[in-house]
């Protein structure tokens, strides 16, 4: 989608929706007698990455990395956010450890957690781990957790639902990418987002999805378009825009193989309209490198991105997924929500109802 | 027509290929199979068990003249890999040590230090694999061919392929790794083993790994060993088996009372041929005797037609014998350093022979000694300064096995070595370990200086320290070591002169003057007399070190 379309399309007037996507880099510093994360906020910089997420105010936030200071980064969010299912930290729990075989020890751990604000309301969950992955005690370690996606079903504040993933896909190191050594972790990267469009084409309705999280891929590095958005494309059923692409870079993406767009970062959210129902327009996306500092240094390895969204359609005639009556929610037939039915027919979650 | 001999000459492929399948995957037959519990502790005191299940096969082999022969041997499975409670991490190919019992083969449900590795708190996942060996087993009492060339490599090999197809045709996996492991006689079946597989398995078995420990690699140099303390009470058992191997399976002629001394000569073949004496029985006969107390002069004398013999037969098996080692191979050896029963020297000889090897026109060592652990593809140590061959050589050994079979999933996990540990020992030098230090904050130049090395070469700070302070002798000599053992514990791990020499340069440097250096060479040369305790005495073994390790001593700064 190209930017002046989405304007076009974008109404000044419509309902927003606003997400942050932040890899909170919550290793401890030190595992058993290694260092591992020394350079990570650990436990009191946690409390501040928490701060900071309460005070952009966001309407939901897609965390990755949220292993062992859950409580800090919870700490200031209980009083405006609902919060998903913490899955564990590392070598924190009463979950034994076969120190013998350490090699077939995998945490249970994926690090995602997601946050809502209190007036939005998640109505499904899934978790999902991926069925490919790379790198035990080298390659980023992925398969020490068991790293994957989770799928939530939210009704926001303003009664639109949307469909939210947020995500920690196969990381590779530097080290590795420089010689040249990271192919099988840009196998697995590849096989991660080819299984995330499969389960989004299993159960794509007419609500729009939001896709968040830390992907560590890049367009010209990895074949995301390939992989993801072509298939989704060519179903007829969806269409697909990364938000940053989107409104930084005229909806072009690099090219696999060319160089990587400067602003480019592992961190992506992207958004997927299906062709019949609501969709989403990115309106704003920013890297917020320059907030998320403490004492002029970064508080992690990753910077928030903060996407808003606006609707650009409000139809709520043939949600198939709704479960509940709400009586309060009364449109026309355009969709438009009337707060004073007066006339016409209504329909209340795709049934015709009387007028009161 | 065409078509007919298209046809034939697909059934003779066929029949080839069946033919080359059938050969590398020898049937087998389960003779014996059964659960047991092995332990690890001493004196009966279990500190650790683990319940296994053993699989004792008959399988086809040859004998070791090349005549076929149906074989035993056993497959112990971990309990918890049998039931999958456990994923299995590899094979190991264990060739048991020196046995005289028939009771000792490995089918008789003696474990061969095995139960050390297995059932220690690494718990190891490995299935293990070990021939009996011809002259026990089913083929008991036919007579052992004990280090003798590679007699045994056949057996061992056809033992592994014949487990693989147990394995395979019970669904049980063999995970990744395949270890080739043996101590003592083992480790010499061991090398002959790999050996053969250079020779002729190339493309059916690759060992990630073989681990050998206190092998007498070389036969003859061993004898020369022997010989050398032969007026010392010692452990030469293992030298009266070589004797009795040798004679005859080399066919010597040698009679037993032209070899032996009474009453050794009339107990000789009852010992070594009726299966009913353990090794530690001969050996407690034997404890505080001399060679020259059972061994006849006759076999002892260089110059004798028997020792000539005998030599002569040692020197025409000798493994290095038509080896070509393929260099993808990976080895660990290790023995101490003053072992009584089987001399390092012998061993050291496996060292030399592997570090020596070269591609064609080739000028590096492609096996280059290292004591770090898969930092090149032969690692060594022999540190350990124990003459107990037996206690703690096994135990070092044998734990050492499990330490490595522990390591080796983690360290290779993700199908290379972890990029992190490769990282970490690739400039792992021992110049790069000082940097390292020093990039830590150890201020290693003035620890240098401080022990009085601040200046000139390290040959004169080492003669000052030991004229001055009597402190190396004094250290060394309750360990019956001087200082040139040190130098060469250090270059059979890895630890090369030129390396201390780069170091000390390197810690000295600060001090640009070599005063002291031209100062001690006159020293030394102004003292004619060679006075233990003196630099003369100090430089004297020196020199006699460096011959004795073919060092170009031209190459060498050297102080006198």
């Amino acid at each position: 989608m190209m930017g002046t379309t989405i304007a076009a399309m974008a109404d000044s007037e419509a309902q927003t929706v606003s997400i942050m996507t932040l890899n909170v880099d919550g290793l401890p510093h030190k595992l058993l007698f290694f260092n591992v994360n020394t350079d990570g906020p650990g436990s009191a910089g946690s409390e501040v990455v928490s701060e900071y997420i309460a005070s952009k105010n966001c309407d939901i936030v897609a965390i990755q990395e949220d292993f062992n200071y859950r409580w800090e980064i919870w700490s200031r969010l209980f009083a405006g956010y609902n919060h998903d299912e913490w899955s564990g930290g590392i070598m924190m729990e009463d979950e034994p450890i076969d120190y013998a075989h350490l090699h077939n020890h995998r945490f249970k751990a994926d690090g995602l957690n997601m946050v809502w604000k209190k007036d939005c309301q998640s109505t499904a969950y899934e978790r999902v781990p991926w069925q490919q992955s790379f790198g035990k005690f080298s390659h980023e370690f992925d398969d020490i957790i068991t790293k994957g996606f989770r799928r939530h079903e939210l009704t926001l504040a303003n009664g639109s639902e949307i469909v939210v993933y947020n995500m920690h896909m196969d990381a590779s190191s530097e080290r590795d990418e420089s010689v040249g050594n990271d192919t099988k972790d840009r196998e697995a990267r590849l096989s991660q987002w080819q299984q995330l469009c499969q389960h989004i084409l299993a159960r794509l309705d007419n609500r729009p999805i939001i896709v968040a999280g830390d992907m560590n891929s890049y367009y010209n590095r990895d074949d995301i378009l390939t992989a993801f958005f072509e298939p989704l494309t060519a179903s007829g059923k969806a269409t697909v825009g990364d938000a940053w692409m989107v409104l930084h870079n005229g909806g072009q993406y690099p090219a696999l193989g060319g160089d990587k767009l400067k602003s480019e970062v592992l961190d992506k959210v992207l958004y997927v309209n299906p062709t019949v129902g609501n969709a989403l327009i990115p309106v704003s996306a920013e890297l917020d490198a320059d907030g998320y500092l403490l004492d002029g240094k970064p508080l992690g390895d990753h910077t928030p991105l903060i996407v808003t969204f606006q609707f650009s359609r409000t139809d709520k005639t043939g949600i198939s997924t709704v479960q509940q009556m709400r009586d309060a929610e009364i449109y026309s037939l355009s969709g438009i929500h009337q707060q004073q039915p007066l006339r016409g027919v209504n329909i209340v979650d795709g049934k015709k109802v009387a007028r009161p | 027509m065409i078509k007919q001999y298209a046809l034939l000459l697909l059934a003779i492929a066929s029949q080839t290929t069946i033919a080359a399948a059938q050969e590398s995957a020898p049937a087998y037959e389960v003779i014996h199979e059964t659960d047991t519990v092995w332990h690890f502790g001493a004196e009966s005191i279990f500190l650790y068990s683990r319940p296994m299940h053993r699989i004792d096969i008959a399988y086809p082999s040859k004998d070791p003249e090349g005549n076929d022969a149906t074989l035993s041997g056993c497959i112990a499975i971990p309990t918890d890999v049998l039931n999958g409670e456990q994923p299995c991490d590899g094979v190991v190919l264990m060739n048991h040590y020196t046995q005289m019992s028939f009771d000792g083969a490995p089918t008789r449900g003696n474990a061969q230090g095995e139960d050390y590795v297995f059932a220690n708190p690494l718990s190891p996942n490995y299935i293990q694999v070990s021939s009996d060996f011809y002259g026990f087993g089913i083929t008991e009492g036919k007579g052992q061919w004990y280090c003798f060339g590679d007699a045994n490599a056949q057996a061992s090999i056809d033992c592994l392929l014949a487990a693989r197809k147990l394995l395979d045709d019970r669904k049980i996996s063999q995970g990744r790794f395949l270890i080739n492991a043996g101590y003592s006689s083992g480790g010499y079946d061991a090398i002959a083993t790999q050996k053969l597989r250079d020779k002729k398995y190339r493309d059916v078995i690759s060992f990630d790994k073989t681990f050998v420990g206190g092998l007498p690699f070389d036969m003859e140099t061993a004898l020369d060993d022997y010989l050398a303390i032969k007026d010392q009470p010692g452990r030469f058992f293992g030298l009266l088996m070589v004797l009795d191997s040798y004679n005859r399976h080399a066919h010597l002629g040698l009679k037993t009372e032209e070899m032996l001394k009474e009453p050794w000569a009339s107990k000789f073949d009852e010992w070594m041929n009726s299966g009913q004496y353990r090794t530690s029985d001969i050996l407690d006969e034997l404890r505080h005797l001399k060679l020259t107390d059972i061994v006849k002069d006759t076999m002892l004398n260089k110059n004798s037609e028997a020792h000539k013999k005998l030599r002569q037969a040692l020197k025409d098996h000798e493994l290095k014998n038509d080896w070509v080692p393929d260099t993808t191979q990976n080895y660990l050896v290790m023995h101490l350093y003053s072992d009584m029963t089987v001399p390092v020297a012998s061993d050291r000889a496996l060292l030399t022979f592997l570090s020596g090897y070269r591609y064609e026109n080739g000028t590096s060592p492609l096996f280059r000694k290292s004591i770090i652990p898969e930092q090149t593809h032969l690692q060594t140590n022999f540190i350990i300064n124990s003459k107990d061959h037996t206690l703690l050589g096994g135990a070092c050994y044998y734990l050492g096995l499990s330490a490595m079979l522990t390591a080796l999933p983690i360290l290779y996990y993700d199908g290379e070595l972890n990029t992190h540990y490769a990282d970490l020992v690739k400039d792992a030098t021992p110049m790069g370990i000082v940097k390292t230090l020093e990039a830590k904050g150890y201020d290693l130049k003035s620890a240098v200086k401080g022990m009085g090395g601040g200046g000139g070469d390290i040959w004169s700070a080492m003669a000052k320290i030991t004229e001055i302070t009597k402190t190396l002798d004094r250290y060394l000599e309750p360990h019956d070591l001087v200082y040139t053992d040190l130098l060469t514990m250090a270059d059979d791990s890895g630890l090369t002169l030129q390396d201390i020499l780069e170091i000390y340069t390197y810690l000295s440097s600060d001090d640009s003057t070599d005063a002291g250096s031209r100062q001690e060479k006159t020293s030394a040369t102004q003292q004619p007399q060679v006075v233990p305790g003196t630099p003369s005495f100090f430089y004297q073994q020196l020199e006699n070190w460096l011959h004795e390790n073919n060092y170009d001593i031209e190459s060498i700064q050297l102080p006198f």
